[in-house]
């Protein structure tokens, strides 16, 4: 084998093993912190959220997508992110980061709900809006609350401490 | 005086481990928590259990209030200038 295919495939070992994934098929998923994917994830889910509100005719599907894009991205956080699963083994750090993410994470989520559902009764006593049209928002808005439900807590731990440099 | 939940612990883990050859996964694997754990306790980021400030003291045979503390250590130069090391 030429030097020139030994470095390739040692390239794509490299690519394989960047991706985490024979990490998390050994059982030891790599955790790392995600600052920037959350956020896109939640600027992207929210700017759809907003475009549903405003648009809720036929161009509604627009924001829906964006919702779509961010609720997918947000759902990538929790297995690369730095929080352990609540069934992976945890020390008394990563217990108390989880806890505290969490907790912001849920916090987030009934602020959303809690605006959401009430914009949406208010709009629909006003007639502003039909019951067909309240039923699509409140779609939006469920899976915009499960993209903050993923993102939200990685967002969290990830930006509540500075990522340690590899000394060992 | 009441000190706040918020106040910093300073800590010389770095300084003990680094003394006793100690590599962050060692002390890790000896007070059974992850490596980066004990990264985030050097850098003051997070303040140990009652438990696992006992058991880091006990991997390095030292009381705990000589690892950690409420007010800044005295730097190894000046405890050494105090005792009259250099004389």
């Amino acid at each position: 084998m030429s030097d020139r295919q030994h470095r390739f495939l040692a390239w794509l070992d490299q690519s394989v093993m960047w991706t985490g994934v024979p990490a998390m098929a050994a059982g030891t998923p790599r955790k790392r912190h995600l600052r920037w994917p959350p956020l896109v994830a939640l600027v992207v889910a929210s700017a759809g959220l907003l475009w549903c509100v405003l648009h809720p005719d036929r161009s509604y599907w627009i924001g829906y997508a964006l919702i779509m894009v961010g609720f997918f991205i947000a759902n990538l956080m929790p297995i690369w992110g730095p929080l352990r699963r609540f069934s992976e083994r945890a020390d008394e750090f990563e217990r108390q980061q989880r806890r505290d993410s969490f907790l912001v994470g849920l916090a987030t989520v009934a602020m959303a709900a809690f605006a959401g559902i009430w914009l949406t009764v208010g709009l629909l006593a006003m007639q502003v809006w039909s019951a067909l049209v309240a039923q699509q928002e409140l779609t939006a808005l469920a899976f915009y609350m499960m993209a903050l439900f993923s993102a939200v807590p990685t967002l969290h731990a990830s930006w509540h401490t500075r990522p340690l440099n590899d000394e060992d | 005086m009441v000190r706040g939940l918020n106040e910093i612990m300073h800590n010389r883990i770095a300084v003990f481990r680094a003394e006793h050859g100690l590599s962050r996964r060692q002390l890790a694997e000896a007070v059974d928590v992850n490596p980066q754990t004990i990264g985030y306790l050097e850098r003051g980021d997070y303040k140990p259990s009652l438990e696992l400030a006992l058991k880091v003291a006990a991997v390095f045979c030292v009381p705990v209030e000589l690892l950690f503390s409420l007010t800044p250590f005295e730097a190894i130069g000046a405890s050494l200038r105090r005792i009259g090391v250099e004389q």
